[in-house]
């Protein structure tokens, strides 16, 4: 006779339940693909796979010269351009700079501009965050609104490069084209609009109830766990820690700005959704002092080789001509030297290794990519939260592949 | 005397009766570089580019280093190359180089390798400060290999000296002064003939002169070299293929002081473009012929099979012919196979010229003299040969040999019997048939005792006289020396296809061969011509244009540079030296088989046939001996009225891939016309 108490013990002894979240799902943010193991609704374990979006950019990098590696640096994050185009613009620079004998700063109104689509950029990737953060959760609304602004920002981003988002624009010795007509006015025209869209954008989601319930005491990460896991910007700030590279290590004179470092307590989803929406007024302050420091100057530098000579005198002169085709053809050549370069990005601490070797093209270019440590940090946010929390933790986290991929 | 002298603070020595060197020239032994565009190493000083000016402490002004000799002058005193005064002269020489320059940069052939960026890059000003009309001169053609766009000349007269000093030919000059100075012809549209023309493509700084083949093709940094030879030369000068994504984009010169020194042949240079056009004609799967004109294609299986039936079938008489480009690995697996087959008839296509060649001695094929000491000869005689046809390189690296002091001495010192041909000096012509070859045996010429005189003669024997007379190159060279009272390295015995000299070595060679047999196996041999009827012609190789519609069997094969086991193969030339080729493969069809692989097989399939080797071998042994025997008793007969004649009509018609490049062919037959042209000139000028 089979012993039926046997047969239901053992299958009593249950394995937690495996899900796929994504590649598909539309909170995936793009190619994340988790592993989630649950335990009715709880989540006991999450895992990401990644490479989905996978490109080999660094060793890409290896096989271009150091002009020809800066679009790379467009698509990491395809949400903050500039930023990334900046730390890489920083990071030849401080190696071919250093390799000359005399002390040369890249001109005023370049450190300027290049400062202005920063903290521009800063803005597009906190809408972006913060709004799809929202719709995620359920409000569209702010979506909606935001994007109607985001795509102003992007048109500042055409008329000063030609292209909407890849834009190519901050290059190593200063930034590729001048300021167009009458653009100056208009940021500072949309600067002042934008203000009160923000504000709308916060009465409707700072008190509302919904948001709150969803966002509140969900991932918090102590100021232990977010320095041992390696966390740096918002992740970092919301723990109270006050670290912003902009002021630590300042770069392209942020020191000569005024602006605040929003730090927050708690560190939670709520909590890091306010210092996105408060470091977007502090951006906006400082667009604000970019446009009154802008003096008319030379926008890169001239009289080495990091720079390409303008189109104009390409045309009419030989030395021009020949310094235009040499520099598109063979590029510059850096002195074998090495450094890490980093910059404040909307998502955190974005780096650039660079080790040159006495040719045209970069021996090696490693990138620290914010997002990547942010992502390994999400099993230990999500434990005991819901399946449904898991979308507001990557919201909340603010991650973009092409970063964590490369 | 021993001068001491600084460069930047360094410390330098010369001794002026051992060296003679220039500040130049000791600048570069030093390490430090110095900027030119006129100056060359193999060429004459000419001092006309102002680039390489320094400044010394004695001199008020600043010297052009690549002129001036050190000398007891520069005793004590200091040389500067890197001071304030210097750069500020460099820019000036730049700046001006520039205001006349075109902005061709994005559209020129040179982008990239060219002089005048680089030294703009390092020397030069950023922006120019003249914008005003630049001159312009008028694009010229110097034929169908050389494209002249004369408004980016900088005048550094490099390409005038290399023609005149170097190829022997009075074609380019410096026209006009000042601003209307221009390097051209006299002439309009006058080709440059000469064999090496396509050196001063290499020699230009600028853009100015460019390969017209090679125009508007490819960037230079997008191309890879890969090392290879010279085939058509039995030097095999070491040359650079320049490839990209399997296709040859140019042939550039392997520096060689031993060799080639920094030039290669027009022939070499220009003739990669063939092989796009043989890609597109040639058969790339087996075919059989099955009536005039009509092939079918055989898979390769069937092909070989039916190489066999022939091959075993005891009634035919196989003659095995191996082309010139063959490598030896090669030539060591078909010999095996005619051995096992029990046959002895095989030979190179060049081997073909010779009736008799004793190649038991390495001597008798290879030279043991180096063309490198070449310029230590005082005199030399020239049998048979029209070396500027059949050797270019060593006609130029005989141009420069040093005659002595006194040049109406030495007019006397050259003497050529056979053909004539353009030399530098005014040669003592001896004649043209055997006849004076046998009056300078006899020492009845006033030649002989300049041969007597001097210390170190050469005499360069050719083919021709070799193909004329029933002599051994042993017999041939002991009478020489008997005659002339010379050293065996005095004599240098050039013959004609590169792998001659290595299939002596393999020993596949056979005397007094001809086709006779039924059965003609050609491996990639397109220079022999079949007169008489043939039953069989199996063809193994890439393309023919000499057999015409007579190849029964077809089986494809690779290029030289593709055929070998591992990454390179070695060649072996006329001086026993060795060049490396890698490999490098451009034959898209995959039924295209290697010329080994197919050997191999064929051995393979002997094997399994159980042919008893060893019966075979002593069969030839006794052969060999009695034809030994033969030869002792046999007495010289010469036909002393036979004139010696060139062996090489038309320089572009030599090979298969030179017939086949479009641009080198229509350069052999302008050249040609051009020639009749000229003839019937003279003569319409005498009837008046």
């Amino acid at each position: 006779m089979l012993n039926i108490s046997k047969i239901f013990e053992e299958v009593k002894v249950m394995k937690n339940f495996t899900l796929n979240f994504g590649p598909q799902h539309p909170a995936a943010h793009g190619v994340l693909r988790l592993i989630v193991e649950l335990e009715s609704e709880n989540v006991v374990r999450v895992e990401p796979h990644i490479g989905l979006l996978h490109r080999g950019t660094e060793k890409l990098i290896e096989g271009k010269t150091y002009t020809q590696a800066l679009p790379y640096f467009d698509r990491l994050d395809y949400v903050s351009m500039n930023v990334q185009e900046h730390a890489y613009s920083l990071a030849v620079e401080r190696l071919y700079l250093d390799s000359l004998d005399i002390e040369l700063e890249i001109p005023q109104r370049a450190k300027v501009i290049r400062v202005l689509f920063s903290e521009i950029t800063r803005v597009l990737n906190h809408i972006m965050a913060t709004t799809t953060h929202a719709m995620d959760v359920g409000a569209l609304t702010p979506f909606l609104w935001a994007f109607e602004e985001r795509e102003k920002l992007m048109e500042f981003y055409e008329r000063v490069s030609g292209a909407r988002m890849h834009a190519a624009y901050i290059r190593p010795g200063g930034v590729a084209f001048d300021l167009p007509m009458n653009i100056s006015e208009d940021i500072y025209k949309f600067v002042i609009q934008y203000r009160k869209r923000l504000e709308e954008i916060e009465d409707m989601l700072i008190n509302n109830r919904i948001w709150k319930q969803r966002l509140v005491d969900i991932g918090i990460v102590s100021a232990e766990e977010a320095l041992n896991y390696g966390f740096t910007g918002p992740l970092l700030r919301g723990a109270g820690i006050v670290y912003d590279i902009r002021k630590n290590y300042p770069y392209d004179d942020y020191d000569k700005y005024d602006f605040k470092i929003i730090i927050g307590e708690e560190n939670n989803s709520y909590t890091r959704f306010i210092i996105r929406m408060k470091e977007m007024y502090q951006s906006l302050s400082i667009i604000e002092q970019a446009l009154n420091n802008l003096r008319p100057g030379l926008i890169k530098l001239e009289g080495v080789n990091i720079t390409a000579p303008d189109r104009a005198f390409v045309k009419k002169d030989m030395e021009s001509c020949i310094n235009h085709f040499k520099f598109f053809s063979e590029g510059f050549i850096i002195p074998a030297n090495e450094n890490y370069t980093i910059v404040e990005a909307p998502k955190g601490e974005f780096g650039i290794y660079l080790n040159a070797n006495d040719t045209a093209k970069p021996y090696r270019c490693r990138i620290k990519a914010p997002g990547f440590l942010h992502l390994q940090g999400l099993n230990m946010m999500s434990k005991d939260h819901l399946l449904a929390d898991v979308v507001t933790l990557i919201g909340t986290q603010d991650i973009v592949f092409g970063e964590v991929d490369r | 005397m021993i001068i001491r002298f600084k460069i930047n603070e360094i410390e330098c020595e010369v001794n002026e009766e051992k060296e003679d060197i220039t500040i130049l020239q000791a600048c570069t032994a030093n390490g430090i570089e110095i900027p030119r565009f006129c100056y060359h190493e193999k060429l004459t000083i000419a001092g006309n580019c102002r680039m390489c000016l320094v400044y010394v402490t004695n001199e008020e002004k600043l010297l052009a280093a690549c002129g001036i000799p050190l000398d007891e002058n520069f005793d004590d005193e200091s040389i500067e190359t890197e001071i304030d005064e210097i750069l500020k002269a460099r820019e000036g020489v730049m700046e001006f180089l520039l205001i006349n320059h075109p902005l061709d940069c994005p559209i020129c052939d040179q982008g990239g390798e060219c002089d005048l960026q680089e030294q703009t890059l390092a020397y030069g000003l950023d922006t120019g400060r003249f914008y005003i009309k630049k001159r312009a001169v008028e694009i010229k053609t110097f034929g169908r290999l050389i494209k002249g766009i004369m408004t980016r000349c900088i005048h550094c007269t490099r390409c005038v000296r290399f023609l005149t000093e170097i190829a022997g030919v009075n074609e380019l000059g410096v026209l006009g002064r000042g601003y209307n100075m221009e390097i051209g012809t006299y002439k309009k549209n006058v080709m440059i003939e000469s064999e090496l023309s396509g050196n001063i493509i290499d020699l230009c700084p600028v853009g100015a002169l460019t390969s017209a083949v090679y125009a508007y093709k490819g960037r230079p940094w997008e191309l890879k070299n890969i090392k290879g030879i010279d085939i058509f030369d039995t030097l095999l000068t070491p040359i650079n293929y320049q490839v990209k994504g399997g296709e040859i984009f140019r042939i550039l010169p392997r520096i060689n002081d031993r060799i080639n020194e920094e030039w290669i042949t027009d022939k070499v240079r220009f003739h990669y473009e063939s092989y796009k056009i043989i890609e597109k004609i040639r058969k790339e799967t087996p075919s059989y012929k099955i009536q005039a004109n009509k092939f079918i294609e055989l898979t390769w299986k069937t092909a070989l099979k039916m190489v066999f039936k022939v091959l075993l079938n005891k009634k035919n008489k196989v003659d095995l012919i191996i082309g010139s480009k063959i490598n030896s690995t090669n030539l060591r697996i078909y010999k095996e196979l005619m051995n096992r087959l029990g046959s002895k008839n095989y030979i190179t296509e060049n081997g073909l010229m010779f009736k008799k060649f004793n190649y038991d001695l390495r001597e008798n094929y290879i030279n043991s003299n180096d063309l490198y000491n070449v310029d230590k000869n005082d005199l030399v005689l020239l049998c048979g040969i029209n070396l500027r046809v059949e050797s270019p390189l060593l006609n130029i690296k005989l141009r420069n040999v040093n005659f002595g002091d006194d040049e109406i001495e030495s007019v006397k010192k050259i003497g050529i019997i056979g053909n004539k041909f353009d030399w530098k000096h005014e040669s003592e012509y001896i004649g043209a048939t055997l006849n004076s070859m046998l009056k300078l045996f006899e020492g009845r010429l006033p030649y002989c005792q300049q041969i007597k005189k001097s210390k170190a003669p050469l005499i360069i024997v050719g083919p021709s006289l070799l193909t004329r007379i029933s002599l051994t190159l042993q017999e041939m060279r002991a009478i020489f020396m008997k005659a002339c009272n010379l050293k065996p390295e005095n004599i240098l015995i050039i013959t004609q296809g590169a792998n001659f000299g290595m299939a002596l070595e393999e020993g596949l060679f056979k005397e007094k061969f001809s086709i006779g047999g039924n059965v003609l196996y050609s491996i990639d041999s397109n220079e022999v011509q079949v007169t008489n009827k043939i039953n069989y012609v199996i063809y193994q190789g890439i393309i023919n244009d000499k057999f015409e519609n007579k190849i029964d069997l077809y089986l494809p094969s690779k290029h030289y540079f593709e055929d070998f086991e591992g990454d390179r193969e070695v060649y072996m030339n006329t001086f026993g030296q060795r060049s490396e080729i890698e490999k490098l493969s451009i034959s898209k069809g995959n039924k295209i088989k290697e010329n080994s692989m197919i050997g191999y097989i064929q051995l393979m399939y002997l094997n399994n046939k159980e042919m008893t080797r060893k019966e075979k071998e002593q069969k030839d042994i006794k052969l060999s001996y009695r034809e030994m025997k033969k030869e002792e008793k046999r007495k010289i007969k010469v036909n002393k009225y036979l004139t010696i004649n060139n062996i090489i009509e038309n320089y572009y018609m030599t090979d298969i891939n030179i017939r086949l490049s479009k641009n080198l062919m229509i350069t052999g037959q302008l050249r040609k016309e051009k020639k009749i042209m000229e003839a019937g000139i003279w003569k319409n000028r005498k009837c008046i």
